[in-house]
């Protein structure tokens, strides 16, 4: 043997085949190449969308790994209690001390510029280094750093002064009748000492987010200094320290589940000592800042104190005590719900020092100076008199505190000595009990002072504060005082125990605190490593978004190897066909073609792998720009943090090669299946050949080329076929374009008829429609008069995360809305969808108040894009549950109606009354809506300026309904305008694959072009004979793709809900057939076609 | 032993059946040559496309050695024609991407590998036609008769039972055909083969037949008797 081995064995034989066939295993390999690049880049894509939320959640949190959050202040000593325990555990991290909270900054005037001011987010710690943000700031006592994006907004550079706002939270819920309406706010002017570049510490935030928002240093003491909160913080932030977060944060979790342990102070309760007094011995008593005991706290107080024969009471305000019938009336007195008339305070006991029975039901006992003052007033009651008490409803309604009258009899008349002067029954309220005048109180409640008798003679009421102060004037059972007064904020004030039933005070404390969850009572454990992570996962599946806005491509690409493939084996059929002749079976004939494909497919393939990174590369800088430019400024970053990797992309490469495989394997087959005879004879295989009439005679070029795509019609059709699919896609998905709707105040449009929506740094119960708060609020004459004029609607929300197609993080605890009854009745919104309505009601948002106790689940309202893509949800009739504060979660909510996608984008919406039972801690209207359509249109301007006037002290962000809805379509249109795009790029395949037929076309009828150029054609006629081919080709397709798509939307077309973009088809239309036109030329150029047919 | 009985073949046409072949028959014995001739469209190259399984009869048998072709599956008819048949082309139909000893082992991959065997044998056959030193040429630098010989050793590779030659010689210059025509002959003669061969060209079937054989007219699809021919110089 000698010379070079012949060849051995299939695959050699394939090689050789491809390496001689190299130019269309070349096109084949390009056109593979770019299925695969287009199928990897749009993994590419998901995987770096994923990478970079992750890089970008990480970077906002340094080196925190994880935290606890308090509602309330708690003391900073927490901290080093925590690290202590933390420090016997497998993961002992160190724990900083920090107040995070809402604000408000502005920047005074300056120069030209005029105040500014903007909400931002406070972090108030004095170990910023710990937190592994670096460099971190060195920050003197009266100065402030705010980051880039905040300076930006502030137009400051550093050295000016800034006013920092805080609201000061009330200790009593603002839903309560004792919780201000108003929300007080504390300033403190301070330097900017530094503005912290983006990438440092001026990314810092505990939640995942895109965009970085406006963040304020300062040091711990400063923000203790503004609150006047001595020593205390809101946050606790563990820093670890590991290499490997996202396995230690579970641990870390977990331990710190173990190791908070708050104490009673911590929670805002105190276990005070009642001394003893003539009537009662000593007692203690443990009552809350907020006046009402937490269930949990009750529950744990009855389980530590009811063995140690410890009572609890319940305290409420009668606004009026009034015999029936008759004009004698006591105001403002406090009445106590007891469980037994001996009480460790004190018993109830008549003149003779008889203990008085429980009152029934319907009964009440009043004491001996309420009997005298009513006989005074000549009106002198009696046991059996019924009285009539008008209190406040222990919950406000929709912000408003409303009265309730109840009627009882009187069952005993109590002597002024044991509960009936114990002042110890009753809490402590600002305002009111510090006061030492009844004329001096300040209560957050409507107080009537024309009711109350401080003027001498008339003074009976203030001599009565002053002798016994808060003290009780009448008792009630506790189950009537709760029925009175009990509400989601608790139903005890107090639990009173005997001292001598307690041996150590300090035990007690210890004790009562170790039986308290701190979950339950609004200690939040966050562990921020695993949450950032689940919200990295994203909101949009941006590699599963982009396969499918790229399937055009894809299936452009596909149709065009299939004709490439097909070109290869037309162009060496006489190969084949002798190969069928010497015995080689049409199986044998299949795989030697579809190894030839596969060395083609698969270094398409590898050619695709490389190109991928780039295409997911420039698929990433046009998101990003178009989402920083349209939805959201700052969104760049997240586009840009991380490049896609390989790794990522195989699957892409592997499932492209798939598809190209199969497509090749399905035409290898179809192409060895075919007799040898004909392909010996060089007759192209696979072509349905028309046939051609008789009768007809050619006498044009145009009838010439007609015949000539007609005699190959299978080829024609396909790549007809590809770019009728792009021009049908394009067309269809073009129409849905949005554009917000003309007139803001419409109702029936996405804006629901609210022009603005306003949102708020902090919860509160700021109602510029009530008179008495819009005194507070400090506006001005004509910010009054705009928003007398505008209709409010506050909305109360859970702060949970935004589900809206603007927020790319994943929603791992949705935010839900709780809408009022003014709001359900106004109605509203375009509904796709909703369940049935009751006989004669025609607004789906009454569903929201269908009776909960009747349903089996909470009634909700949301836009289809959050139900069906955010939260998979489901449709209407779809139940789910959320997450709870406590970490639980909530009953079943069922959705019963769907709205297209509008400003509440991104919210579960219930009504007001179930939120309260389903959040009862969560307190206060987190947004507002408004509608300013009946301000005049010279004011209107005014509004987002009155409205930011009147929430001032809690921060807000004022943004227009057409604002909002134009960053909510920029989203959808974006992803159009991505289709649009890739759907260009399949056209131009199909352009392609119109030159890869004409080109075949030529190859195949070289001779017969060669005889029209003998019989006196010039090559310009016979080039002007393909290229009309090529444009007939396309410009069939673009017509068949447009007018399928304009009938596929003729229903939505008449219905006004889209329109068909002309002009981009136009322009469009127009590019891909001089493109054709232009592979027409090559396909026929001079070189191609010879004068004589024997050279063919 | 090649039986042909009551061959015929029609094709489908929009005047009705147009019929090629009509009520063949012949028979020849190992070793034997014939020629077919006949004027264009007579259906020369049906027959043999038809005795070589590349196209199926409308009526009638054929059988090699007892085995009827057409009774058996596609997949075991191109078996058959692999390791039974051996086909010479007007046109040498060479892979051009191909040397020529990777041309004549090609048969052999239709079933599976190449071995070291079918290997030596293709070397020896283009030895035997005179290309021992251009086995490793591609085709495009072989002339148009070392082209035809290249592929006379492919299809002699199996050492088949029945050498079909379609104008084998019809592209090439007088010296070269003959050359061509005298080296199949004297090949099948080696192996023992049958060899059935069209052509047009007088000179090439007397050469054929010289010696023993047979040329037989194929006019308008019937086959005419066999005219004697003079034996071999």
């Amino acid at each position: 043997m000698s010379g070079t081995a012949a060849v051995r064995s299939l695959v050699g034989f394939a090689g050789r085949c491809a390496r001689h066939w190299w130019p269309q295993v070349a096109t084949l390999a390009a056109a593979s190449g770019i299925v695969t690049a287009t199928i990897a880049g749009a993994l590419g894509v998901g995987d770096a969308m994923h990478r970079g939320l992750l890089h970008v959640a990480h970077g906002r949190l340094g080196r925190i790994d994880a935290a606890v959050i308090a509602d309330q202040p708690f003391r900073a000593d927490l901290a080093g209690e925590l690290a202590t325990c933390l420090a016997t555990g497998p993961v002992a991290p160190a724990v900083v001390p920090a107040m995070i909270l809402e604000m408000a900054i502005e920047a005074p005037p300056f120069g030209h510029r005029g105040r500014v001011a903007a909400r931002a987010t406070l972090l108030a710690c004095d170990d910023l280094a710990m937190l592994g943000f670096a460099p971190p700031p060195r920050l003197a006592a009266d100065e402030v750093a705010i980051n880039a994006a905040l300076a930006e907004t502030l137009g400051v550079t550093g050295g000016e002064p800034l006013v920092l706002r805080l609201a000061v939270r009330s200790d009593v819920p603002a839903d309560s009748p004792l919780g201000r309406r108003s929300t007080e706010s504390m300033s403190r002017r301070l330097r900017l000492a530094a503005v912290l570049p983006r990438g440092s510490l001026g990314d810092f935030s505990l939640q995942p987010t895109q965009v970085t928002s406006g963040l304020v240093v300062t040091s711990l003491a400063v923000a203790q200094s503004i609150l006047r909160e001595e020593a205390a913080a809101n946050a606790l932030l563990c820093v670890a320290g590991s290499a490997a977060r996202t396995a230690a944060n579970d641990a870390l979790a977990q331990q710190l589940a173990h190791c908070v342990r708050p104490q009673l102070v911590d929670y805002g309760l105190a276990v005070e000592g009642v001394a003893a007094t003539n009537d009662s011995p000593a007692s203690l008593r443990l009552v809350s800042r907020s006046l009402m005991l937490d269930r949990p706290i009750d529950r744990a107080a009855a389980d530590v104190l009811g063995p140690r024969g410890g009572q609890p009471s319940l305290v409420f305000l009668a606004n009026a005590l009034q015999p029936v019938g008759r004009n004698a009336s006591i105001p403002y007195s406090t009445i106590v719900g007891l469980d037994s008339t001996t009480h460790p305070a004190g018993a109830v006991v008549d003149d003779d020092n008889h203990q008085l029975p429980l009152p029934g039901p319907d009964e009440i006992i009043i004491d001996r100076w309420m009997a005298e003052d009513l006989a005074a007033q000549g009106s002198p009651v009696a046991i059996g008199d019924m009285l009539d008490i008008t209190t406040f409803l222990p919950e406000t309604l929709h912000g408003r505190v409303e009265e309730a009258t109840q009627r009882l009899r009187i069952s005993g008349i109590a002597a002024m000595r044991g509960a009936a002067v114990a002042r110890s029954l009753v809490p402590e309220v600002e305002g009111v009990t510090d006061e030492q005048s009844i004329a001096d109180w300040d209560p957050p409640f409507p107080f009537d002072r024309r009711r109350v008798r401080t003027t001498p003679p008339e003074d009976q009421d203030d001599r009565y504060w002053k002798e016994y102060g808060a003290a009780p004037k009448a008792f009630v059972s506790l189950a009537t005082a709760r029925a009175i007064a009990g509400s989601r904020f608790g139903e005890t004030t107090a639990w009173h125990v005997p001292t001598a039933a307690v041996e150590n005070d300090e035990s007690l404390r210890v004790e009562l605190a170790a039986a308290l969850q701190p979950e339950s009572l609004g200690f939040r454990i966050l562990p921020l490593v695993a949450q950032a992570e689940a919200a990295a996962r994203g909101s949009t599946p941006f590699g599963a978004l982009f396969i499918g806005l790229s399937l055009v491509v894809v299936a452009a690409g596909l149709l065009l190897e299939w004709l490439l493939f097909h070109l290869l084996v037309s162009a060496h059929r006489r190969e084949a066909g002798m190969l069928v002749a010497i015995g080689w079976p049409a199986r044998r004939l299949a795989h030697l073609l579809l190894m030839v494909g596969a060395i083609a497919v698969v270094g398409g393939g590898i050619l695709g792998l490389i190109v991928a990174p780039i295409w997911s590369a420039a698929l990433l800088a046009w998101l990003g720009q178009s989402w920083d430019a349209a939805v959201a400024t700052g969104s760049r970053q997240v586009f840009g943090a991380a490049v896609p990797r390989l790794a990522a992309m195989w699957p892409g490469m592997a499932a492209a090669a798939a598809v190209s495989l199969a497509a090749v394997w399905w035409a290898a087959r179809r192409a060895a299946a075919v007799q040898p005879l004909p392909l010996l004879r060089g007759e192209a295989p696979l072509q349905w050949q028309g046939r051609v009439r008789a009768q007809t005679v050619v006498r044009s070029l145009g009838q010439l080329a007609r015949r000539g795509l007609a005699y190959r019609r299978s080829r024609t059709l396909s790549v007809i076929a590809i770019v009728a699919l792009a021009e049908f896609l394009i067309v269809v998905v073009s129409a849905f374009a949005l554009r917000p709707p003309e007139r803001a105040g419409d109702r029936e449009s996405p804006t629901g008829g609210w022009t603005h929506i306003a949102t708020f740094g902090e919860p509160n119960g700021i109602d510029p429609a009530d008179p008495d708060v819009a005194a507070t609020l400090g506006l001005s004459d004509p910010e009054r008069d705009v928003l007398a004029a505008c209709t409010i609607e506050r909305i109360r929300s859970n702060g949970g995360d935004d589900a809206s197609c603007t927020n790319l993080y994943a929603a791992t605890r949705p935010t839900v809305f709780g809408v009022g009854p003014a709001f359900v009745r106004r109605g509203g919104f375009r509904f796709v969808g909703h369940a049935p309505l009751e006989a004669g009601a025609t607004n789906p948002w009454t569903l929201l108040e269908a009776d909960p106790d009747r349903e089996e689940s909470i009634p909700a309202i949301l836009d289809q894009a959050t139900a069906q893509w955010a939260l998979k949800l489901g449709g209407v009739g779809s139940r789910f549950t959320l997450p709870t504060d406590d970490g639980g979660s909530t009953p079943p909510l069922r959705i019963v109606g769907l709205l297209e996608p509008g400003i509440l984008q991104g919210a579960v919406i219930i009504s007001e009354h179930n939120f309260t039972r389903l959040l009862p801690r969560r307190s206060g209207y987190a947004l507002a809506v408004i509608d300013a359509s009946a301000v005049p249109a010279q004011s209107r301007e005014a509004v987002p300026r009155a409205v930011a006037a009147a929430w001032a002290d809690v921060g807000v962000s004022v943004q227009s309904s057409v604002d909002r809805l134009q960053s909510l379509y920029a989203v959808q249109n974006t992803f159009l305008s991505g289709f649009q795009m890739l759907g260009s790029l399949g056209l131009l395949l199909g352009t392609l694959g119109v030159a890869a037929v004409q080109m075949q076309g030529v190859f195949e009828r070289v001779g017969a072009l060669a005889v029209l150029r003998s019989i006196g054609f010039t090559i310009g006629r016979v080039r002007g004979l393909i290229v009309l081919e090529t444009l007939m080709l396309v410009g069939t397709g673009l017509l068949a793709g447009a007018a399928l798509g304009c009938l596929a939307l003729l229903p939505l077309l008449v219905a006004g809900r889209a329109t068909v973009p002309w002009g981009w088809l136009a322009v469009s239309a127009l590019l891909t057939l001089a493109a054709a036109s232009g592979a027409g030329m090559i396909a026929a150029r001079d070189s191609t076609i010879p004068v004589r047919p024997s050279a063919a | 032993m090649l039986e042909v009985d009551r061959l015929a073949k029609a094709y489908p046409s929009s005047a009705g059946p147009l019929r090629v072949l009509e009520d063949v028959s012949l028979r020849m014995d190992s070793g034997q040559r014939l020629v077919v001739m006949g004027p264009s469209g007579s259906g020369k190259s049906t027959l043999l496309s038809i005795i070589g399984t590349l196209e199926e009869p409308s009526a009638g048998t054929v059988r090699l050695d007892g085995v009827d072709p057409f009774a058996l599956s596609l997949a075991d008819r191109a078996a058959f024609r692999n390791g039974r048949i051996g086909f010479v082309f007007q046109e040498h139909h060479l892979m051009a991407g191909c040397s020529a000893i990777d041309n004549v082992v090609l048969p052999a991959l239709a079933a599976g590998r190449v071995t070291d065997e079918i290997e030596a044998r293709g070397r020896r056959l283009l030895e035997r036609v005179g290309l021992a030193d251009r086995a490793d040429h591609p085709p495009a630098r072989l002339s148009g008769g070392e082209r035809q010989r290249v592929a006379i050793a492919r299809a002699l590779i199996h050492a088949p039972r029945l050498i079909l030659a379609d104008e084998p010689t019809g592209q090439l210059d007088a010296h070269a055909a003959a050359a061509v025509a005298d080296l199949l002959v004297e090949l099948a003669a080696e192996t023992s083969s049958l060899l059935v061969v069209v052509t047009h060209a007088t000179s090439i079937a007397d050469r054929v037949v010289a010696g023993g054989g047979v040329v037989r007219q194929l006019v308008n699809g019937l086959l005419q008797p066999p005219t004697p021919q003079a034996p071999r110089p």
